[in-house]
């Protein structure tokens, strides 16, 4: 009964916030904040989603409530936020493929650079190209190779077209020539089940999914993308990174970003900046990461906001390459 | 392995364990029960929960909602012809033909004795041959789930509608605005007529309540209403409840669907609704009076109500032995798992094995606790809904532009909006719209597992198929044989018929 009237009390507080006048002069935040994630439920956005706002609610001293608008590639729920009423109680969590990268492959009404400030950065999770116990080569080198002798022929494993794990490999093409046959998958989760399937012979794969397969000996990881081994990690610190090997452009990693419209005032977004810095420090923030296995990485907004015009071009020039044909 | 299997029931033995499963018993039926709420929307609200108490209270709190909410769907799909879910359309084809009988009570308990028994049978099934579907889920790829999609497509077809032309007609529609959006594997925007809106496609709640709810208010405006007006759903009246021997003639049925809903629990992203439907047509054909199909047979509610329930059992099975999620709803699930520091794999059944045993006993357990809420609650539903149907039917699309307002972007309401005046045009031209709804359904899939499938088979489709993926292959034949069959059959009934052209 409770759960029931607790649920129709947010249907319509959800309903009245959306619909409530904004008062000219308030203390900030004055109404519950709207989290929008453009992707869907039960990602590792999600999860970390439900942990933050379930602690920086209290920090803000207004609940959070998450909003999941996935479609188009993540477009629409970025546009929603970049849309909305810039008086920050409107917030976005995403990642860079989808701040910077998915903007300009299709055609979008908002401009990633100019209509968005960083809230902050709190990690960043580093695909591994891992194979299976049956592949033909052993190692990345050998993948290589392989791939070059045989055109075509190596079913590597993407989670979606420009996704954390498709750009990676499109980086890896566009460096050694290889011609592989690039298998998108519906997310990680079948990703990594065609991997184990055997039907990929290689795939992209974050730690964390991959962990309990390759204790078990059913994966076998070749190589860590970006130029920093997964430090401290007792089942991943030994397999080499992409830079170590070699392969100096194979460097896109997924950060996982909170932004706001560029138009929230400067105190306002101060506020919510601030509050990231505490949630770092927060004791049951960190519980909760270290359970669900991610690091924390925590990079202020400010920072992160110098960043962005670099990884735009770098990402521009990625697209033009791979779409020349 | 049966050690950990004893060991598991310590961990039944608590009493706040069944007291979460009631709480997300009845939360799961209330948001179900609402259209416009979805199972998986309130799976998420109500994960942080599950982090804050420990896995044995989290996670059957989370199995109940999901049980509950696939129930909930079907009480205003048999009471106002308005499915709550996804998982209760293939109910409106019975449901509301037993209202207007006077039969509300036998058809919504037998909708939830159908659930109940689908969901304690898959799930007891799901125990007993864990090993084999976790084998069985490594063996089905993207040839796999195209050709149990073509198969039960072709199952499907021609069941519900009168007219073969009309309904492949809807058929067509259903599978164009499922192709609306975001071209999956290229990543590229398609068909949007350059409008923003549809980008993302078309979402399936919004289709939902165009489709079944606004025609129903359109017409009730246009015939000025005098029949709806006074029409009012009375429980009182009508309380006559389900009779021993009409639950024991569709024994049959349930235990079919069950079958059904178990496989295609097996398969990934196929899902409830495809379950539903399914179990529904094969009722129909199995029946001995299947023309009473459609005008309230009992039996036409136990078919997809068992099947789509019965889907939930193996849907655990790549959650808990690969740690990947094979829907939404296990992917929350997943979570409330990991923020525990567990992670579902191979080896979970070595370190946390008596945990895992107990948690799946809970779930057949879990059952009966279904049963008793959900005959508690169906009398406060149907009293809810005894008001005036002139007063229920606006309260509810209400509530719909609510719940769809607060899960999405104001975008969804112009969709619903202008599916609903579509869908009432084509009622008014007598389109059955059932087609339409599950080739949206299935458009999406449909298309993913073949474009994977050709790319797999590099080229050499006809080897790759029937040679390399022989389970594939089976199932490829067997629908090709059932389509011949199907037409032979046909020319023997009309050989009678000289005034055929």
């Amino acid at each position: 009964m409770k759960r029931r009237m607790f649920l129709l009390a947010a249907v319509t507080a959800l309903a009245t916030s959306l619909l409530a006048p904004l008062p000219a002069e308030a203390a900030f935040p004055d109404r519950p904040i709207t989290l929008v994630l453009p992707m869907g439920a039960g990602g590792s956005h999600d999860l970390h989603a439900r942990g933050i706002t379930s602690i920086l609610g209290d920090i803000l001293g207004q609940p959070m409530i998450v909003k999941l608008l996935p479609g188009g590639a993540g477009m629409q729920g970025t546009a929603f936020v970049a849309k909305a009423n810039p008086d920050g109680h409107t917030i976005l969590f995403t990642h860079n493929g989808f701040d910077l990268l998915v903007p300009q492959t299709q055609k979008v009404t908002f401009n990633s650079l100019k209509d968005f400030k960083s809230i902050a950065r709190i990690n960043y999770a580093q695909p591994m190209f891992i194979t299976h116990t049956d592949a033909p080569f052993k190692t990345f080198k050998e993948f290589v190779a392989y791939a070059k002798k045989n055109p075509g022929k190596v079913n590597l494993g993407h989670s979606g077209v420009w996704g954390a794990l498709y750009t990676p490999a499109v980086q890896l093409i566009k460096e050694t020539g290889i011609k592989v046959n690039m298998i998108p998958h519906r997310g990680g989760g079948p990703a990594l089940q065609a991997l184990l399937a055997k039907q990929d012979h290689i795939g992209g794969i974050f730690a964390t999914q991959a962990r309990p397969h390759v204790k078990a000996g059913k994966l076998i990881p070749l190589a860590v993308i970006g130029d920093t081994r997964i430090e401290g990690d007792p089942d991943f610190k030994n397999v080499p990174t992409t830079a170590e090997l070699g392969f100096k452009d194979v460097s896109f990693t997924m950060e996982r970003i909170f932004m706001a419209p560029a138009g929230v005032p400067a105190d306002r977004l101060k506020i919510l900046r601030d509050a990231f810095e505490k949630l770092m420090a927060n004791p049951s923030f960190k519980a909760f990461m270290k359970n669900i296995g991610e690091p924390v990485q925590f990079m202020k907004g400010e920072e992160y906001d110098k960043l962005r015009p670099g990884r735009h071009s770098e990402y521009t020039a990625l697209i033009k390459e791979m779409t020349k044909k | 392995m049966f050690d950990a299997f004893l060991q598991g029931f310590q961990f039944i033995l608590r009493v706040d364990t069944y007291l979460y499963i009631i709480i997300g018993l009845a939360a799961g039926m209330f948001v179900g029960a609402m259209p416009g709420l979805t199972t998986v929307l309130a799976l998420a609200v109500l994960l942080p929960v599950s982090f804050k108490v420990e896995p044995m209270l989290g996670i059957p709190f989370l199995i109940g909602i999901t049980k509950g909410g696939i129930f909930g769907g079907s009480i205003p799909a048999i009471l106002v012809g308005i499915p709550g879910t996804g998982a209760s359309i293939a109910t409106c084809f019975d449901g509301p033909a037993l209202t207007r009988k006077g039969q509300a009570r036998k058809a919504l308990e037998m909708a939830l004795y159908a659930s109940v028994a689908g969901d304690a049978l898959s799930d007891i099934i799901t125990i007993a041959l864990i090993g084999f579907f976790a084998t069985l889920v490594l063996l089905i790829g993207p040839p796999e789930v195209f050709a149990i999609i073509l198969l039960s497509l072709v199952l499907i077809a021609g069941v519900s509608g009168e007219s073969g032309l009309k309904g492949a007609i809807a058929a067509f529609l259903g599978l164009g605005l499922g192709f609306i959006g975001t071209d999956a594997t290229t990543g590229a925007t398609r068909m949007t007529f350059g409008l923003e809106a549809l980008s993302g496609g078309i979402p399936l709640i919004p289709l939902i309540i165009g489709v079944f709810a606004v025609p129903e208010i359109l017409g009730a405006v246009e015939s000025k209403a005098p029949r709806f007006v006074s029409e009012r759903v009375d429980f009182s009246r009508v309380g006559e409840r389900l009779r021993w021997h009409e639950f024991r003639a569709s024994i049959r049925t349930i235990l079919r669907s069950t079958a059904i809903g178990t496989w295609i629990g097996a398969v990934p992203g196929v899902g409830q609704v495809v379950a539903a439907f399914v179990g529904y047509s094969a009722a129909k054909r199995a029946s001995k009076h299947p023309e009473t199909f459609g005008k309230g047979d009992l039996d036409g509610i136990a078919g997809p109500e068992a099947a789509n329930n019965a889907v939930n059992g193996p849907t655990m099975v790549p959650l808990l032995t690969l740690g990947i999620p094979g829907d939404n709803t296990t992917a929350i699930m997943l979570g409330a798992f990991v923020a525990h520091g567990m992670r579902p794999g191979p080896q979970i059944f070595q370190e946390q094995g008596p945990l895992l045993y107990g948690l799946m006993i809970t779930m057949v357990l879990s059952n009966i606790l279904f049963l008793a809420v959900g005959y508690v609650l169906l009398k406060p539903f149907a009293y809810a809904i005894q008001m005036k149907k002139a007063y229920l039917i606006p309260l509810i699309v209400i509530l719909a532009f609510v719940g769809t307002l607060s899960t999405g972007d104001v975008s969804d309401l112009g969709i619903m909006i202008v599916v609903g005046l579509v869908a009432y045009i084509l009622r008014k031209l007598e389109f059955d719209l059932a087609p339409l709804v599950i080739a949206f359904v299935l458009a999406e899939p449909i298309e993913y597992s073949l474009s994977q499938t050709l790319l797999y088979a590099r080229g050499s489709i006809l080897h790759y198929v029937f040679v390399a993926r022989p389970i594939a292959g089976a199932f490829m034949a067997g629908a090709i044989l059932w389509i011949a069959w199907m037409s032979v059959r046909h020319r023997f009934k009309r050989t009678p018929q000289p005034t055929e052209p």
